[in-house]
């Protein structure tokens, strides 16, 4: 089953080497990893998307992550509501009696056209993960030749608590970051 | 508070200082150097250690820590000093034992150019750690040393590293030691206690037939014997222990069943088998512990108290699972528990007692001694009442069988990591704790090559230890992989040593080889009474096999068995042989 | 100044682990990281932006990650007319009334509500760094309950030859041309 983490972190240099070096030497496999700033100076979140059967896995990955000393926060969003997005820039190679066609897939696809060259096209879309490689397979028959794109990101639907700065530095006590307990991930 | 200008290096020895530390273990180098010439201003303070090893002194560290319940403190300096320290780290982290090593590091403003003897060791250490710090800046030296203490000794204890660049060892500030309360966003101290839990768990216990304590190393780092013995006691519930579990509950007890797992006791292993409760206290299910997971006590439910959420359904499926300090939690529950007699369930170990007992080893008539023999003899000949420092291999695995230990942090082995090398420097640190307790390591003649030159520390600190070196002239648990499961084809275990009475008179400390079983209490009672390190080599069997045993990935409960040839022969043939 | 590289890595195990300990390694501050597959298989494209100003710097730690034997190619996007963009997600709470009001404020830059219960709305911003940075800014006189980021995501613009990734790494030339460039 497909696990989501959204996981809070103190911005310290190799705090993504530290939680990259646990997946790597407890076997876990990650399917993405997005980290960028949050709300908050000074914590950073990152999104890690697993992929494990058991649910006893899914525990350990979840506890090995809160273990961590950098780690402030961990939620397991993974049976909540929560919109769950994709960025992506794909780059095309095309001639010019292409543009239109292009253009109107593109479009129908929800994607924009952000940046032309003489010969090339960049194309930027935003969207959930299947939607994504949908698009993809839909250009496919263009000349493809350089995707980027982040991972996915995710966030709870709804009203949750801001974690401010006095709280990271008083724990964590809001009741949205409030740690897992061991029996959501029993069989 | 009073503002003090002080140096870097000075704020490592104050900061030391106030965690209590009046011990360091350590080795100087050019990026420590700072460090090492400010410990002149607080040797009245600090004993500092010298040891021959950096590996010495983590485990130094090590072993002071397992003996007292504190902090060990370990010193080195950068690049090979640090990477020395690498398997007393491991060590220390497998068997969660609580130490601070501090590493010298070329000057910050060349981190990263491959200068002379740099290693990124705070990368380096992060998977042998609890964690690690880096320290940049002299304002963060302070809070940084205060929380790598905390982090070591608090939650599941293990050890934690601090790296500190010369040029912020030589720097100055006004130092001002932070007094706040301690707070660290990313370290979650464990759930409260829910009556919830309190109650499945006494419902558990009190509906159980055939229930089986596993009392783990948690047992002891959580100050727990005593609850444990209550909840065994009030509801007569057999207790068998891991490795590192041994002491935690009196080994003398009826209802105290020995070690189990690979090498432990047959009954405590069926046991396990047939349990239809396990209660698991502070014990990781080590595969040494469980065998094949499929076949792992089959038909019991299964309740496991541990402070780190992490190891919870990690190799065992539990029904119950508790995240909290075990001996706050058996507080809790034990009054909710029934006295019961459990007659029926006792009576049916004991039978399984009665079979295996009889395959003892110290049944069998050997002309030559035997390492079982003279470990049995030390705890005569101690009165169970040494502190024991074992190393690893077979000595250990017997050590554990044939040496009764009754009381708490009597034993110190590493058991996690398995290093070789680890007895003779634990037992060097402990001895900075336990002053006036009888001090024995026993230790095989492989393991002692691996540190022996921590015998020119023990001299030069007049350690109070005695030395008893096993030496069957093999790398003896290797060699019985090989006659077991290799057909004797002996590769590489055969293993020459020097000899070891001479040796200790070059360190200048007293030697003594025994081979006969009679010598053995009246050479004991020679080395009793010197003071300072002694050593003395045991010549045993060279074919000795530790029964009974588990191999690697076999269930539990097909254990092979001393062979019933070998008993009636008196050790004359040697056969595998399956008991179901 | 921050520094932009595109690096491109085998996809395997463990590979991130490896570029961000050797980066820190080399006391490099990371300011973001994106990861994520590409239209090869087997081959992760990794967005990297550093907060290292020396030239000379910079230029060896680009070469450092090269030596490594995960590392197909890397390159410094820093100074070629490049594409680079952010993208955010932004969770406001307003009620009702303030719905439009935000929609108002956002349209500027490229955004959608994705989200839109009671009183909170989820918001999704593209755009260059400082663009999502000023719509963020624009967005703090409401509540901001949470907010992610992905990291700074770049794209050669055109179709240089030169600045296209060697992603072919026969075992025998890639030695060979690592000691060839190394004079």
């Amino acid at each position: 089953m497909k696990q989501t983490l959204i996981t809070l972190v103190e911005d310290k240099p190799g705090v993504l080497n530290r939680i990259s070096s646990l997946f790597r030497r407890r076997n876990f496999n990650i399917e993405s990893l997005v980290v960028g700033h949050s709300e908050t100076s000074g914590v950073s979140r990152m999104t890690i998307v697993a992929n494990e059967p058991e649910a006893s896995k899914r525990g350990n990955i979840y506890f090995n992550l809160l273990k961590l000393v950098n780690v402030i926060a961990v939620k397991d969003v993974s049976k909540l509501p929560c919109i769950s997005r994709e960025f992506i820039l794909i780059k095309i190679n095309i001639g010019p009696d292409q543009l239109n066609e292009v253009n109107a897939i593109v479009k129908q696809h929800g994607a924009r056209i952000v940046d032309m060259g003489t010969e090339t096209l960049i194309v930027e879309a935003t969207d959930e993960e299947s939607t994504i490689n949908k698009l993809i397979s839909v250009l496919q028959p263009y000349e493809i030749t350089e995707i980027v794109r982040t991972g996915e990101i995710a966030m709870r639907r709804g009203k949750t608590h801001k974690v401010s700065s006095e709280k990271i530095n008083a724990k964590v006590g809001d009741i949205s970051w409030k740690p897992e307990h061991i029996s959501s991930y029993q069989n | 508070m009073n503002k003090r200008k002080l140096s870097g290096a000075e704020i490592i020895w104050e900061c030391i200082i106030r965690e209590g530390v009046d011990v360091v273990f350590g080795y100087p180098g050019g990026t420590i150097l700072p460090t090492y010439d400010a410990l002149n201003k607080y040797k009245d303070k600090v004993h500092h250690v010298l040891t021959r090893h950096e590996q010495g002194a983590t485990h130094m560290a090590d072993g002071y820590a397992r003996a007292s319940g504190k902090v060990g403190v370990a010193m080195a300096t950068s690049g090979p000093g640090a990477t020395n320290m690498i398997t007393g780290m491991a060590t220390a982290m497998m068997d969660s034992s609580p130490i601070v090593c501090i590493t010298g590091q070329v000057s910050s403003s060349v981190i990263g150019s491959d200068a002379f003897q740099e290693i990124d060791i705070t990368g380096a250490a992060i998977p042998v750690t609890k964690h690690s710090y880096l320290v940049m800046d002299i304002d963060e030296l302070a809070p940084t040393i205060r929380e790598a203490f905390y982090v070591a000794r608090t939650g599941r204890p293990g050890p934690v590293l601090i790296d500190i660049p010369k040029d912020i060892q030589n720097d100055s500030i006004d130092y001002i030691y932070p007094e706040d309360e301690l707070i660290l966003p990313g370290y979650h101290p464990p759930e409260d206690i829910s009556e919830d839990y309190i109650s499945k768990f006494a419902t558990m216990v009190n509906q159980a037939e055939k229930p089986v304590i596993l009392a783990g190393h948690g047992v002891l780092l959580s100050n727990a014997c005593i609850e444990v013995m209550e909840l065994a006691e009030k509801s007569s519930i057999p207790i068998t222990t891991t490795l590192l579990g041994i002491g935690g509950v009196p080994d003398s007890h009826p209802l105290v069943l020995g070690m189990m797992g690979m090498h432990g006791e047959s009954w405590a292993n069926h046991a396990i088998q047939d349990a239809d409760l396990l209660i698991a206290c502070g014990m990781r299910f080590d595969d040494r512990v469980t065998g094949n997971l499929k076949t792992y006590s089959p038909n019991s439910k299964k309740i496991h108290i541990e402070i780190d959420p992490s190891e919870i359904n990690k190799n065992v499926k539990v029904d119950l699972a508790i995240h909290a300090d075990l001996g706050t939690v058996l507080r809790h529950v034990n009054p909710h528990i029934i006295k019961l007699d459990r007659k029926k369930w006792l009576d049916i170990i004991s039978g399984w007692h009665h079979d295996s007992k009889r395959r003892d080893i110290l049944n069998i008539k050997s002309d030559k001694l035997l390492g079982a023999q003279v470990i049995r003899k030390i705890w005569e000949g101690t009165k169970g009442d040494a502190l024991i420092i074992s190393d690893v291999g077979q000595h250990q695995m017997l050590e554990a069988q044939y040496y009764k230990h009754d009381d708490p942090r009597t034993l110190l082995t590493s058991g996690g990591l398995g290093t070789m090398g680890f007895s003779l420097p634990a037992a060097i640190g402990a001895s900075f704790h336990e002053k006036d307790r009888e001090i024995w390591v026993i230790v095989g003649d492989g393991s002692i090559q691996m540190t022996i030159m921590e015998l020119g520390t023990a001299m030069q600190e007049n350690a109070n230890i005695n030395i008893a070196i096993i030496n069957n002239g093999y790398l003896g648990m290797v060699r019985q992989w090989q006659q077991m499961f290799y057909d004797s084809r002996y590769a590489e275990t055969p293993i020459s040593s020097p000899n070891y009475v001479k040796l200790a008179e070059a360190y200048g400390m007293n030697g003594y080889r025994v081979d006969s079983l009679e010598n053995v209490i009246p050479t004991m009672e020679k080395v009793r009474k010197n003071s300072g390190p002694s050593l003395i080599e045991f010549k045993v069997e060279e074919h000795e096999i530790v029964y009974p045993m588990v191999p690697a990935g076999a269930d539990l409960h097909e254990m092979i068995q001393r062979p019933w040839d070998e008993v009636n022969n008196n050790g004359q043939k040697q056969e595998k042989e399956k008991v179901k | 100044m921050k520094q932009t590289l595109i690096v491109f890595v085998q996809d395997e195990p463990g590979v991130l682990s490896r570029i961000s300990s050797h980066i820190r390694k080399r006391n490099f501050n990371i300011e973001s990281l994106v990861a994520g597959r590409t239209e090869k298989k087997g081959i992760t494209r990794m967005t990297v932006v550093l907060n290292e100003p020396d030239k000379t710097k910079q230029q060896f730690v680009v070469n450092s990650l090269k030596q490594l034997i995960d590392v197909y190619d890397v390159i410094d996007a820093t100074e070629i007319d490049s594409f680079i963009r952010e993208y955010a997600l932004v969770k406001v709470a307003v009620n009702e009334d303030g719905k439009d009001e935000v929609i108002k404020i956002i349209e500027q830059v490229h955004c959608n509500v994705i989200d839109g219960n009671e009183d909170a709305m989820i918001l999704e911003l593209t755009g260059y760094e400082k663009e999502v940075e000023s719509a963020i800014k624009a967005l703090e006189k409401y509540e901001v309950l949470e907010i992610v980021r992905s990291g700074e995501m770049a794209m050669v613009a055109g179709n240089f030859v030169a600045h296209k990734p060697e992603l072919t790494k026969s075992e025998l030339n890639w030695s060979t041309s690592r000691i060839l460039e190394s004079f």
